[in-house]
């Protein structure tokens, strides 16, 4: 049987696989489908510090094989999601990464200040890159300078394991990846979404109140192995490959490209037990390929 | 909630675009109560990716069956299936009407809003009374009027906006008769979006207890994704498919 262990350095996860922030509620949303314990580890939904409604209606536009999304990280803030996650980790004791967000350095520093003491917590998801919180879907990721700066000023104040996600808008990933391991991030994740938008016809207005939503799900799975392949090329810390992941293959392949894990994410909302069916599928093709564990075979397109 | 792979016993199509599946699934219909929802799945591979949420119309030991109208690409799928066929099928889903007896229900239908309230309707009638306003553009939209006549209800209004069956104009016309010539104490209703505004509206002095079932755009279906969301009475959101879809009248923004 193969050696599904991904080691991080900091963390070793029990396997690769990481249901992806936003796609993956707050773990309990799955617990009818699977056991939280088989999985790598898991992402909870971005938090601010104070409870956030999200964007008016509509927040989804099917397109073929994914989705655009602009549901502006809703959520319970700070003292509600530390709720949750003491009920959580009740029942679970895979590692749980909670995705910091902020409007503001500030709010970022104080967000991940505030979990940065509770033992559930064992990453913090730094996430520079959520496109539908700012208009034209700006966010620090997309300024290597803004980028390196505010991890910086989180990870001088943490000692929790810092992971920083990226975004896929930018014109060359390796300098923003450069940016975030020059700044202090252990662990880099990327890509979140590609900014894209839908029209309504009838209507002669975007889709999306805010024009511009994020592209996820398996549409997106070749641009996001190219990205990680240069993000991996760019640094030495650890990258967890996310973008339309929806097989066992797929995870292969991003660990080939020379990720160290993986997250999985729109397929988590199509098919709920879909991580797990991703780890088996992934365990028999090692055995298949005669793949011994995951570091036989990272990075080997480089 | 169970995640499974269903087989279709029957597809009866009853004209171009309205058709009734039913599906082999044992353990959803054993788990299953009136206003609750299923995802099906209608493609391939990845294409259309998102399943279809569908409400609950019947349950027969392991026969589940919905009906639906073809809407879109992945309805049209659906309306493709044969038996023999398997699809993936995620439920029960949502919040359901509330288990009650010895009241006096009203179910208010709008269109295929009617497919959910036979369901309840078939709980209810054992131990309530029951009385059903039922409504639609034009005859040929009032769908299954057959299996209405077969239940125990005490009385039926069909309404047609074109007045070309039953009395003419909309459910909301015909509701003030229904409320003051019978004792009714609760109101089940699903439709339209706008017709659930409009008796809304026209609910708020009734002294009922109204549980209506909202319709929404949705993704996954069980609360992950925050994609489904209707305005909360008390600010902020409301997801249709956790906190709904059926809904106490004052806790959602029916505003159009």
């Amino acid at each position: 049987m193969a050696d599904l262990t991904a080691n991080l350095g900091f963390i070793r996860l029990k396997n690769p696989v990481v249901p992806a922030s936003g796609t993956f509620g707050y773990g309990e949303e799955f617990a009818d489908f699977m056991d939280l314990n088989f999985l790598g580890a898991f992402v909870t939904k971005g938090v601010y510090l104070d409870a956030r409604p999200g964007n008016p209606p509509p927040r989804i536009h099917e397109t073929p094989s994914g989705l655009l999304n602009s549901i502006g990280l809703a959520g319970p803030g700070c003292r509600g999601l530390a709720d949750i996650l003491k009920r959580v980790a009740v029942s679970t004791k895979t590692p749980i990464i909670v995705n910091v967000c902020g409007a503001s350095d500030e709010e970022y520093l104080e967000v991940a200040r505030f979990f940065d003491p509770l033992p559930q917590v064992s990453m913090l998801e730094l996430n520079i890159s959520c496109p539908n919180v700012r208009a034209g879907g700006m966010c620090p990721a997309q300024d290597p300078g803004h980028t390196e700066r505010l991890v910086s000023m989180v990870k001088k104040k943490v000692s929790t394991p810092l992971m920083v996600k990226l975004s896929p808008n930018v014109p060359d990933i390796g300098i923003v990846a450069r940016a975030a391991e020059s700044g202090g991030a252990e662990a880099l994740s990327l890509v979140n979404t590609f900014l894209g938008m839908a029209v309504d016809l009838e209507r002669r207005v975007p889709v999306f109140a805010n024009v511009v939503a994020g592209l996820s799900g398996p549409a997106i799975k070749p641009l996001a192995l190219k990205l990680v392949w240069e993000a991996c090329r760019a640094v030495s810390i650890p990258v967890m490959g996310v973008g339309g992941i929806r097989t066992g293959r797929d995870v292969l392949e991003f660990i080939m490209a020379g990720a160290h894990a993986v997250q999985t994410g729109t397929v988590n909302l199509v098919e709920p037990g879909a991580s797990l069916r991703i780890i088996r599928e992934m365990e028999a093709l090692m055995d298949r390929l005669h793949i011994k564990d995951l570091e036989e075979i990272r990075g080997v397109l480089h | 909630m169970v995640d499974m792979n269903a087989g279709i016993l029957e597809s009866v199509h009853l004209d171009d675009s309205h058709v009734i599946l039913t599906l082999d699934a044992r353990e959803i219909a054993a788990a299953s109560s009136p206003g609750q929802f299923v995802m099906l799945g209608t493609g391939q591979e990845t294409d259309p990716l998102l399943r279809r949420p569908l409400g609950i119309m019947d349950v027969e030991l392991q026969r589940l069956s919905v009906f639906f109208q073809v809407a879109g690409r992945g309805t049209a799928l659906l309306s493709r299936k044969r038996p023999g066929d398997t699809i993936p099928v995620l439920g029960p889903l949502g919040k359901a009407f509330p288990e009650v007896s010895g009241r006096n229900i009203l179910a208010v239908a709008g269109g295929r809003g009617i497919a959910p309230l036979l369901f309840a309707l078939k709980k209810y009638q054992a131990d309530n009374r029951v009385f059903l306003v039922y409504g639609a553009r034009r005859a040929t939209e009032l769908h299954l009027r057959d299996r209405i006549e077969t239940m125990g209800i005490e009385k039926t209004v069909y309404c047609t906006e074109s007045g070309d069956f039953g009395v003419t104009g909309r459910v909301t016309d015909h509701l003030a008769e229904m409320l003051s010539e019978n004792p009714i104490d609760m109101t089940i209703s699903c439709g339209p979006h706008a017709m659930l505004a409009m008796l809304a509206m026209r609910l708020e002095k009734s002294g009922t207890e109204d549980y209506m079932s909202a319709e929404a755009l949705m993704g996954c279906g069980f609360g992950a994704c925050h994609s489904c969301v209707v305005n909360a009475t008390k600010g902020g959101y409301l997801r249709v498919c956790q906190d709904g879809p059926v809904f106490l009248r004052e806790e959602v923004e029916w505003r159009i």
